[in-house]
C-alpha cells in the first residue's frame, strides 16, 4: 500500500515538474546505464532538515575507490519523480571546504528508467584505495504534503514526509545513519522499523526531542531502499512559487538600478474543508494563531533602496509598508486576501537602488564596469519559500558589450539578447539567466556581471533625440515656407 | 581563489564605485533647465522661422532636448 | 488678453510680421497653459489613488481596448464575446462604438513606433485628460469664429478646461466614450461653422469626417445629426438660404451619412430610424429651395413663381406624409425608448425601469447647474443675448444649440455634458465683451470713434447695462458727460476687480468640485483614520482578484448588472449580465433569482450554469451603494417580466416601509438577496446586537440560513460577498432536506456524508 502511495506521489510530481525535466536533460545516458561499482561508501551520515517548508538534505560520506584505476565520476541516484525537484545540489570536499564546489550535473537516462543520477566530477581523480570525504547538500522542493489534505480554517496542519531510511546510493554502503530534524515534537505518526535492521539493535526511529534518528545500518546494497514516513505538525503556509521573473535594469545616466520581481505564488498547504469564513478569520486574527494561510511577505531589501511599489494585475495593492532607515529597508507586503491552501496569488514588486552601490568601474580601461546584485531577492519567510523556476534578467544600458557573468547558483540556461524599451534605437543588452528549484536560503547569492560600456554608446540616445528634434525643426521650416507660398491667407503661427 | 574571477575583479575595484555624471538629486533641475531652454529656443524659432534660424535656434534647442 | 495689452513695446516683438507672430506665440503659450491646466486638474485621482480605470463602463472599454491591442483590428471588428451575457454571448464588435478603443489603440502603436512602450492601461487612463486639452483648443477655435475679440476664445478655452460639468466625465481614469466625444462634438461644430461661413467644400468635408469619427465614438452623435439640420432649417426659414449653406449642408450630409454607415453598430440606421429623418428631410428641403432659387433667377414671371412655391410646398408635404407612412408601417424604426424619455421624463419610469434605474438618467436637480457650471450659468444668457444682437449665421447656431442643450440638460443629468461647451462659449463671449470694454475702452474724443479692440463700441455699454443694474446710470451719464462713468478708473477697476474675484472664485469652485466630487474611482474607497491619514478600502479589488486567482477560468459569476463590466475587467470571469443592458429579459431573470425564494432561485441558477454569486453589502461599513439599496430595482425589473411571481408590494411592510429588520416582510426575508447579504453577519456581533449601519436597522437575532449556496469568500470589510452555488445533492434530495437531515444527524453520520460532498465541491 505504501508502495502505491510512493509511486503515486512520484507520478504527481513528475507531471508537475515536467517542464523542468526537459530543460535539464543535458547528459543523456543509455537507459540500461548502471554506475560502475568503482566506489564504496565507507561511512555515510545523512541529515534531513524539515524545519522549513522545503527539505534540506546534507550527506556527508566517506568514499573509497575500490577499483583498480583512478576514478573521478561519482553518481548519486534519485527517483525519477524526485530529480526534477532537486535544487541547489552542491558537493565539496569536507576536509578542504575552501577549495570550492565540485562540478555536479544531472545525468538523465531516458524516461522509462526508474532511477536518475546526478554525476559529481571530482577535480582530481581518486587513486585506488584512496579515500575522500564528500559533503553533498541539496534541497528537495514540494516534498511535504499535507495530510489530511483538507482542514478547517483554524485547524492545525500536519504534513507527511516520505523518504527512504537507507540513503539512496549507487554504491555499497558499509555504515550509515539518517538524522531528521523536525520543527516540532508533535509527531503523531512515524513509521517504525524493526530492531533487526538496526546495527545497534534499537528500534527506529530513535527520538530525542525534535530530532529523530534512523540507523545505523550496515552493509546496505547499492540501490536498496527502505521506505519510511513521518507525519508532523506544520501549521505554516507551504509557499510555492511557480515562477519568479526578476528584472535588474541598470541606467548609467540616471545613476539608478531598478529591480522588479514578478511572483506567481501558490500555497501548497491543506485546502479549506469548508469555504473561507470571514467571521472565523476576523475572530482568529485577534489571537493571531499559527495558520496555514499566507498572510504577509517580508522583503528585506538592500539598505538605501527606495520608491518601492507593490502591484498586481488589477492595480496597486495598498496594504504594504516600507520601513527604511540607515540600518534596514524592509518591505512588508500583505496580499489582498489571505492565501489559503490551494489558493494562488500573483503580484509584482519593484524598487530602486543607487547605482554607485552596485556598479564599480574597472581598473583596466575606462569603459569596463562590474555589477554585483543579488541573484534573487524575494521574500524572506520564517517557514521558507521555494521557487520552481527563477528567471533573472539583467538589462544593461544600450550598447553594452562583452558581457560576462558569474554566479554560484546552478543555472540551466543563459542567453544574451536585446530588449527594446523606452527611446531605444537598437535595444538594451540583456542577460537572461534561468535557474530551477531555488529556495529562499539562496537569496544572498550574488550575481556578478562584467561589461564594457563604450563612451560612444553613452551618447547614442541623446544624439538620436537631437537628430529627431532637429528634423522636426527643419521640417517645420520647410512646411512653414510652403504654407507661405500656397495659402493666400496666412494666419499667425 | 581562481574559481570566482569576476568576484575578484569586483573586490579589486572596490576603490572605484560608479559615479553618475549627474547625481540623482540634481537630475530634475538639469532636466528642467534643459527643457526650458529647449522650449524657449523653439519659441524664438517659431517667431521667425527662416533657414538661417534653423541652425541658430534649432541646433541648440535640439541639443537641449537631447 | 495678454497678447493685446502688450500691443506696444519693442519693435521686434510687437510690430509687423514678427509682432503678429509674437501675439500668435503668446496665444499659443496661453492655450498650451490652459491645456496643461485642464490636464492637471483631472489628475487628482491619479495622485490621490493610482492610475486606475474608474467606475463601471470604462472597465468594459478598457477590456475591449486590450482585446483590440492584443488581437488586432479585424479580430476586434468580428469579436464575439462569449464571456458576457452567459449563455447568450454578445456580438461585441458589432454592438459598440469603436472610436474610443481605436483611438487608444492607435496612440498605443504610434508610441510604440517611437520606442515609447507605454502600458495600454496608462494610455487609457490618461486619454480623457489629454483629450480635454484638445477640447479646450477646439472651444477656442469655435469661439473665435463667433466674435472678433481674441480674448473670448481664450476665455472659453479656459472655461472649458476646468468646468466641472465637463470634468465630471473626463477625469483621469474615466475612460468612457464621452472622453473623446466632447472634443469631437465641439470640433465638428467648429468645422460646421467654418463651412457655413465660407461655403467651402473642404471645411464641410472635414466636418463630415469628424462627424464620422464622432459617430464611431458616441451614441450622442444624434445630437449633431439633429442640430445641424435644425440650424440649416432655421436659416432657411429666416430667409437666409445661400449657396454657402447649400454647399456645406449637402456636402456634410452626403459624406457624413456615408461615414456614419461604416460603423457596424449604426449601419443602416441613418436611413431607417426616425432619429435621423430630420437630417434627410432638411437635405430634401435644401434641394427644393435651391431649385426654387435657381428657377427664380431664370424665370422672372411672378405667377410662375407663386406656382412654383405652391409646388414646393406640395412636394414637401407629400414627402413628409410619406415619411410618416413609412414610420407607421414600420419600415423606419420608431423613436427609441431612450429618446422618448427625453420628452417625457416619466416615460422611462413606467415603461423601461432599467433606464430609470440608472442615476445619470434622472432629471437634473437645479443646484446641479450651479454646481457644475458656477458663474458661467449666469453669464450664459448674456452671451446668448449678445448672439441675438449680431445674429449672423453662426450666432443662430449658438442660439439653437443653447436652447436645445438647456432643455436636454434639464431632462437628464448626463446631458449636462452637451450643455457645457455652449455655456462656456456664450459665457466667454459675454465676459470678454465686458472685459474688453472696461479694460481697453478709452475716453472717447468728441466725435471720434474710440479705438477698441473688441466688438463695435455701441455694443459694450449696453451689454454692461444688461449685466449690472448699478452700471446703468453710469453708462447713461457717461454718454452725456464723458469725464466720469465707465471711462473713469474707478468704475474700470471696480468692474475688473469684481470679475477677477469671480474668476478666482470660479477656479476655486472648480478645483473644489473636481477634487471632492469627481475624482473618486469608485472601485477604491477612501476613508480617514482617526489620526487623519488616508485609509484605502479596497474590497472590490480584493474580491475580484480572489475570483481571478482562485476560481476556474470559466466559472460563471452572477451579480447585478452594475458589476458585470468590473467582473469582466478585473476578475476576468464570465458574467450573466452587465452594464450593456441590451437584454431586459436576461436582466430580469437575474433580478428574479435575486428576489425570489431559494427554491425558485436555485433552478434558475442551475439553468444558467451559475457557479458563483457576487453581491455587494455595505451594512458593516455603512457603504450605501450596496445591493440591498438597489434591490427594489431588481424587483421592479423582474416584475416587469413576471408580474405574477415577483411583486414589489410584497417587499414593503403593511405600512409601506422598506425594512430589513425584524419587521421585514416574509418575502423580503426569504429572498435570496436578503439571505446572502446577512448570512453569518450576526456572528460578528454579540447575540442579538447585529446592526446594519447603512439602513440603521437592528437585525433579527436569528440570522438567515442558506441551503443551496455556501459562502465562498467575503472581503475584508464585507463589501463584497461571494457565494458558491452547490451541486445537486448526491442522493437526489432537495438541499433543504439534506440540510435538515444533516443537522439532525450531525453527530452520528456527518463524517461519511460530508466526505462525499466535499469531494464533489472541488
Amino acid at each position: 500500500m505504501r508502495l502505491i502511495q510512493w509511486a503515486s506521489l512520484g507520478l504527481i510530481s513528475l507531471v508537475a515538474a515536467d517542464s523542468n525535466l526537459t530543460l535539464e536533460s543535458r547528459n543523456i545516458l543509455p537507459s540500461t546505464f548502471k554506475p560502475p561499482q568503482h566506489f564504496q561508501n565507507v561511512n555515510l551520515v545523512r541529515n534531513i532538515n524539515l524545519e522549513k517548508n522545503y527539505v534540506r538534505e546534507t550527506v556527508n560520506v566517506v568514499i573509497e575507490n575500490v577499483g583498480k584505476e583512478a576514478q573521478s565520476e561519482y553518481f548519486l541516484p534519485f527517483e525519477p519523480g524526485t530529480i526534477a525537484r532537486i535544487g541547489g545540489l552542491e558537493a565539496r570536499d569536507k576536509k578542504d571546504p575552501e577549495k570550492g564546489g565540485f562540478v555536479a550535473e544531472v545525468a538523465v537516462t531516458d524516461e522509462q528508467s526508474s532511477t536518475q543520477f546526478y554525476k559529481i566530477t571530482l577535480p582530481t581523480p581518486l587513486q585506488p584505495k584512496g579515500q575522500l570525504t564528500l559533503s553533498i547538500s541539496y534541497w528537495t522542493l514540494a516534498s511535504l504534503n499535507p495530510l489530511p489534505a483538507q482542514i478547517g480554517q483554524t485547524d492545525k496542519q500536519y504534513v507527511l514526509y516520505t523518504f527512504s531510511a537507507y540513503a539512496p546510493s549507487a554504491y555499497l554502503t558499509q555504515k550509515q545513519k539518517t538524522k531528521l530534524k523536525l520543527p516540532t515534537t508533535d509527531v503523531p505518526d512515524a513509521v517504525t522499523l524493526p530492531k533487526s535492521l538496526n546495527t545497534e539493535g534499537k528500534e527506529d526511529p530513535q527520538k530525542q526531542g525534535t530530532s529523530f534518528t534512523y540507523g545505523p545500518y550496515s552493509e546496505i546494497e547499492a540501490g536498496a531502499l527502505q521506505e519510511v514516513s513521518v507525519r508532523y505538525e506544520f501549521t505554516k503556509p507551504l509557499t510555492h512559487s511557480k515562477l519568479l521573473e526578476r528584472d535588474v535594469e541598470v541606467s548609467h545616466w540616471g545613476g539608478n538600478v531598478a529591480f522588479e520581481e514578478r511572483h506567481w505564488l501558490t500555497n501548497r498547504a491543506a485546502s479549506l474543508k469548508n469555504h473561507f469564513s470571514r467571521v472565523a478569520y476576523q475572530q482568529s486574527a485577534y489571537y493571531n494563531p499559527p495558520m496555514a494561510a499566507l498572510k504577509e511577505l517580508r522583503f528585506p531589501l538592500a539598505i538605501g533602496s527606495e520608491d518601492p511599489y507593490f502591484i498586481d494585475d488589477i492595480g496597486n495593492v495598498s496594504t504594504s509598508r516600507f520601513r527604511t532607515n540607515m540600518r534596514e529597508a524592509n518591505l512588508e507586503l500583505k496580499p489582498r486576501y489571505p492565501v489559503f491552501g490551494g489558493w494562488n496569488y500573483s503580484f509584482r514588486v519593484g524598487w530602486n537602488g543607487d547605482l554607485s552601490g552596485y556598479v564599480r568601474r574597472l581598473k583596466t580601461g575606462s569603459d569596463g564596469f562590474v555589477l554585483k546584485v543579488p541573484f534573487l531577492d524575494g521574500p524572506k519567510q520564517v517557514e521558507g519559500i521555494e521557487y520552481e523556476r527563477v528567471v533573472t534578467r539583467v538589462i544593461l544600458p544600450e550598447g553594452a558589450i562583452n558581457v560576462h557573468f558569474e554566479t554560484t547558483i546552478p543555472l540551466i540556461s543563459n542567453t544574451t539578447s536585446l530588449h527594446r524599451t523606452f527611446m531605444d534605437t537598437l535595444g538594451r543588452t540583456t542577460l537572461e539567466l534561468t535557474a530551477i528549484n531555488v529556495v529562499d536560503e539562496l537569496r544572498d547569492r550574488e550575481l556578478v556581471v562584467m561589461y564594457d560600456y563604450p563612451f560612444s554608446a553613452r551618447f547614442r540616445k541623446p544624439l538620436t533625440i537631437f537628430g529627431g528634434i532637429l528634423l522636426v525643426f527643419v521640417v517645420s521650416w520647410v512646411v512653414g515656407n510652403l504654407d507661405v507660398s500656397i495659402g493666400s491667407k496666412v494666419k499667425a503661427a | 581563489m581562481s574559481a570566482t574571477p569576476l568576484h575578484d575583479l569586483w573586490e579589486a575595484s572596490a576603490s572605484q564605485p560608479f559615479q553618475p555624471t549627474f547625481s540623482k538629486d540634481s537630475q530634475f533641475q538639469i532636466g528642467f533647465t534643459l527643457l526650458f531652454i529647449g522650449l524657449l529656443l523653439t519659441g524664438l524659432f517659431g517667431l521667425n522661422n527662416t533657414l538661417k534660424n534653423v541652425p541658430l535656434y534649432g541646433v541648440p534647442a535640439s541639443l537641449a532636448f537631447g | 488678453m495678454a497678447a493685446i495689452s502688450q500691443g506696444t513695446g519693442s519693435k521686434f516683438f510687437f510690430e509687423g510680421e514678427s509682432g503678429r507672430n509674437t501675439r500668435g506665440l503668446l496665444r499659443l503659450i496661453i492655450l498650451v497653459t490652459i491645456a496643461a491646466a485642464a490636464v492637471a486638474s483631472r489628475l487628482f485621482s491619479v495622485i490621490r489613488f493610482e492610475s486606475i480605470i474608474h467606475e463601471f463602463d470604462p472597465w468594459f472599454n478598457f477590456r475591449a481596448t486590450k482585446y483590440l491591442v492584443n488581437n488586432g483590428f479585424y479580430n476586434f471588428w468580428d469579436w464575439f464575446d462569449d464571456r458576457t451575457w452567459h449563455p447568450l454571448g454578445r456580438v461585441t464588435g458589432g454592438t459598440l462604438y469603436p472610436g474610443l478603443m481605436v483611438t487608444s489603440g492607435i496612440i498605443y502603436h504610434v508610441l510604440r513606433l517611437l520606442s515609447m512602450p507605454i502600458d495600454i492601461r496608462n494610455i487609457c487612463v490618461l486619454l480623457a485628460p489629454a483629450f480635454s486639452g484638445l477640447t479646450a483648443f477646439a472651444t477656442y477655435l469655435l469661439t473665435s469664429e463667433m466674435t472678433t475679440s481674441p480674448s473670448a476664445g481664450l476665455l472659453a478655452a479656459a472655461f472649458m478646461g476646468i468646468t466641472p460639468g465637463y470634468i465630471s466625465r473626463s477625469v483621469a481614469g474615466s475612460y468612457d466614450n464621452e472622453a473623446i466625444a466632447i472634443f469631437l462634438l465641439v470640433f465638428t461644430f467648429y468645422l460646421w461653422i467654418k463651412a457655413v461661413k465660407e461655403g467651402s467644400i473642404m471645411w464641410a468635408g472635414f466636418c463630415a469626417l469628424f462627424y464620422g469619427y464622432m459617430v464611431s465614438a458616441w451614441g450622442g452623435y444624434v445630437f449633431i445629426t439633429n442640430l445641424l439640420p435644425l440650424h440649416a432649417f432655421v436659416l432657411i426659414c429666416m430667409g437666409r438660404f445661400s449657396p454657402r449653406l447649400y454647399v456645406s449642408y449637402t456636402t456634410w450630409y452626403a459624406l457624413g451619412t456615408l461615414a456614419s454607415m461604416q460603423v457596424p453598430f449604426v449601419g443602416f440606421l441613418p436611413v431607417r430610424s426616425s432619429d435621423h429623418m430630420a437630417a434627410l428631410g432638411v437635405f430634401g428641403l435644401l434641394q427644393l429651395v435651391g431649385f426654387t432659387e435657381w428657377v427664380r433667377t431664370q424665370l422672372p414671371s411672378k405667377q410662375f413663381q407663386t406656382l412654383l412655391r405652391g409646388l414646393v410646398l406640395v412636394v414637401f408635404a407629400a414627402a413628409f406624409g410619406f415619411l410618416v407612412l413609412l414610420t407607421v408601417s414600420g419600415t423606419i424604426a420608431p423613436w427609441s425608448g431612450r429618446f422618448y424619455s427625453l420628452w417625457d421624463t416619466a416615460y422611462a419610469k413606467v415603461h423601461i425601469p432599467i433606464i430609470a434605474s440608472v442615476s445619470e438618467h434622472q432629471p437634473t436637480a437645479w443646484p446641479a447647474f450651479f454646481f457644475d457650471l458656477n458663474m458661467l450659468i449666469w453669464l450664459f444668457p448674456a452671451g446668448v443675448y449678445m448672439c441675438f444682437r449680431t445674429l449672423k449665421d453662426e450666432h443662430v447656431f449658438i442660439v439653437i444649440y443653447s436652447v436645445l442643450a438647456s432643455y436636454f440638460a434639464g431632462v437628464m443629468v448626463r446631458l449636462m455634458l452637451t450643455l457645457t461647451p455652449i455655456v462656456c462659449v456664450a459665457a466667454a463671449m459675454a465676459l470678454s465683451n465686458i472685459l474688453d470694454i472696461f479694460l481697453v475702452a478709452e475716453q472717447p474724443v468728441e466725435g471720434a470713434q474710440p479705438q477698441a479692440n473688441g466688438n463695435p463700441r455701441a455694443n459694450g455699454p449696453t451689454t454692461a447695462t444688461e449685466k449690472l443694474a448699478s452700471a446703468i446710470p453710469d453708462t447713461l451719464r457717461s454718454t452725456k458727460t464723458p469725464v466720469v462713468g465707465i471711462y473713469s478708473y474707478l468704475s474700470k477697476s471696480a468692474m475688473t476687480g469684481a470679475f477677477t474675484a469671480y474668476l478666482l472664485l470660479f477656479v476655486l469652485h472648480c478645483t473644489w468640485v473636481t477634487s471632492n466630487a469627481y475624482s473618486s474611482p469608485s472601485v477604491v474607497l477612501a476613508s480617514r483614520l482617526p489620526d487623519g491619514s488616508q485609509h484605502i478600502i479596497d474590497d472590490y479589488r480584493e474580491a475580484y482578484y480572489w475570483l481571478r486567482q482562485n476560481t476556474h477560468q470559466t466559472a460563471k459569476v452572477m451579480s447585478w448588472w452594475d458589476y458585470g463590466y468590473q467582473i469582466g475587467g478585473m476578475a476576468d470571469r464570465p458574467t450573466l449580465v452587465d452594464n450593456n443592458t441590451w437584454n431586459n429579459t436576461h436582466i430580469a431573470t437575474v433580478g428574479k433569482a435575486m428576489s425570489s425564494r431559494e427554491e425558485v432561485s436555485y433552478p434558475i441558477m442551475r439553468q444558467h450554469e451559475v457557479d458563483y454569486v457576487l453581491i455587494v453589502f455595505g451594512g458593516l461599513l455603512g457603504y450605501s451603494g450596496d445591493d440591498i439599496n438597489k434591490f427594489l430595482w431588481m424587483v421592479r425589473i423582474a416584475e416587469g417580466i413576471w408580474p405574477d411571481e415577483v411583486k414589489e408590494r410584497d417587499f414593503f411592510t403593511a405600512r409601506g416601509e422598506y425594512r430589513v429588520d425584524e419587521e421585514a416582510t416574509p418575502t423580503m426575508k426569504n429572498s435570496l438577496m436578503y439571505k446572502m447579504s446577512y448570512y453569518n453577519y450576526n456572528a460578528l456581533f454579540p447575540a442579538g446586537q447585529a446592526q446594519d449601519r447603512v439602513r440603521g436597522a437592528k437585525l433579527p437575532a436569528q440570522g438567515p440560513e442558506l441551503s443551496t449556496l455556501e459562502e465562498a469568500f467575503t472581503s475584508e470589510n464585507w463589501i463584497i460577498r461571494i457565494y458558491k452555488v452547490k451541486d445537486l445533492d448526491n442522493l437526489g434530495r432537495s438541499h433543504q432536506e439534506a440540510g435538515a437531515f444533516e443537522k439532525g444527524n450531525k453527530r452520528k453520520k456527518s463524517g461519511k456524508r460530508r466526505g462525499a460532498r466535499v469531494l464533489r465541491v472541488d
